[in-house]
């Protein structure tokens, strides 16, 4: 049986930001200039997070003229609560709970 | 915010890169191309692209992709330039050939007419199918565009006609077995079901009268009956004519396809009491059986073209009863 794998730093980083604020969209540039990450890291991420179901996707309603509405990401249910679990296992008292984490993942 | 305008070289590369991703990923094709929309430094741009260059790689299908175009124009290129060193009567057949392998090859990966393919094993398999026939053409093309003599010439006709019969039969199957084919599992199973019974009572008919039939005629009645038992145990229903029609045809395909295998291997392997004397009879009886053998095959030629001509409908009736 295989060891469910742990999220890498770089996608505790993601569900970091977007755990921030989560009632808050998010579009995709602004969120890899905040955290240090390239599109080529980014995006896999988001994919990733949003096949799971942790990450919520929509398209920008108000866009100017001439430019095409962003799609904009928010944390899920289920995506808060991994950040809130990553969150605690991050702490010295909740390494007990990095298993979890890891199965949720 | 500053939008640059369409024909911005750095929108064209995203817009084309951006293709290569699957269909089911268009709207974060989308998402690349609105966020490069609102990236105004021309550095931050570039930048920008190179990234969405490498997560579009990470799905790991871009370089599917590139290699898929390249072995299509690749095949395409040369049975072309063969094409044009053999003559006329043979250019208009290899050429359509390999047009509609590229086009089925090609649009199977999109979702416009038959796609996109699973990832299965069996579409995989498929797949590989139809890359080693295209091989087959380019190999035959290659060692053909010199012609050196008469010998050369006849192999690749020979090669060409068994690559034609091989691509009709990977095409027709192909299309009947896409996502949005009119034919269902049920369609499928028991065409193939009335196919192999077909089939299985002419060997039982040569296996119980040898020999072999020297004419066509009973295999032809059998794959008729095939048929037409394939069409009526799929009639009922409101789709019954599209998918009674594709499992008929389906039916007489594989029926035609499989007569022609077993005569071969009959011709081969059967012992002298099944090969019919055939040959002229001024020869010694081992020459005559060995010339029997190889003309046995010769009546069922028309046999196999028409399963060829089978198939080949069956992929255009698949495609222009396809499912939205």
């Amino acid at each position: 049986m295989s060891r469910p794998r742990r999220p890498s730093s770089q996608t505790v980083r993601v569900l970091q930001a977007l755990s921030a604020r989560p009632e808050r969209w998010r579009y995709g540039y602004e969120l890899g200039q905040e955290i240090g990450l390239k599109a080529g890291s980014l995006y896999p991420i988001l994919i990733r997070l949003h096949d799971r179901g942790l990450l919520e996707a929509g398209w920008e309603e108000d866009s100017p003229p001439g430019r095409p509405p962003r799609h904009l990401y928010r944390l899920t249910g289920a995506g808060e609560r991994l950040a809130g679990e990553l969150a605690a296992a991050a702490t010295p008292d909740g390494r007990a709970r990095s298993a979890q984490v890891r199965a949720a993942w | 915010m500053v939008t640059k305008p369409a024909g911005d070289g750095s929108v064209r590369l995203l817009a084309l890169a951006v293709r290569m991703l699957p269909p089911e990923r268009a709207d974060w094709a989308r998402a690349m191309r609105a966020e490069l929309a609102s990236i105004g430094p021309q550095r931050d741009r570039w930048v920008f692209i190179g990234g969405c260059l490498r997560a579009i790689a990470a799905e790991q299908r871009m370089l599917r992709g590139v290699l898929h175009l390249l072995a299509v124009l690749g095949v395409v290129v040369v049975a072309f330039a063969w094409s044009a060193a053999i003559g006329p009567p043979l250019t208009a057949l290899l050429d359509v050939v390999v047009v509609v392998l590229a086009v089925v090859c090609w649009s199977a990966r999109r979702t416009a007419m038959l796609g996109p393919v699973g990832d299965s094993a069996v579409a995989r398999l498929w797949r590989l199918v139809g890359y080693l026939v295209a091989g087959a053409i380019v190999l035959a093309g290659l060692a053909h565009l010199n012609p050196a003599g008469e010998p050369a010439t006849d192999d690749g006709t020979a090669v060409l006609m068994l690559a034609t019969t091989v691509a009709a039969y990977v095409v027709g199957l192909a299309t009947v077995s896409a996502r949005r084919s009119a034919a269902t599992g049920r369609v499928v199973v028991t065409a193939v079901g009335c196919a192999l019974a077909a089939t299985a009572a002419w060997l039982v008919m040569v296996l119980v009268a040898p020999p072999v039939p020297a004419s066509p005629g009973a295999s032809l009645a059998l794959i008729v009956c095939g048929a037409a038992a394939a069409a009526a145990l799929n009639a009922g229903g409101a789709d019954g004519l599209r998918r009674g029609l594709l499992a008929a045809i389906l039916a007489g395909a594989i029926g035609a396809g499989l007569v022609v295998i077993l005569v071969d291997l009959l011709a081969h392997l059967a012992p002298p009491s099944m090969i019919p004397n055939i040959a002229i009879h001024a020869l010694t009886p081992a020459t005559r059986l060995a010339q029997s053998r190889v003309e046995l095959v010769d009546p069922y030629i028309g046999v196999l073209v028409l399963g060829c001509v089978m198939a080949a409908a069956m992929g255009a009736i698949s495609v222009a009863t396809r499912r939205p």
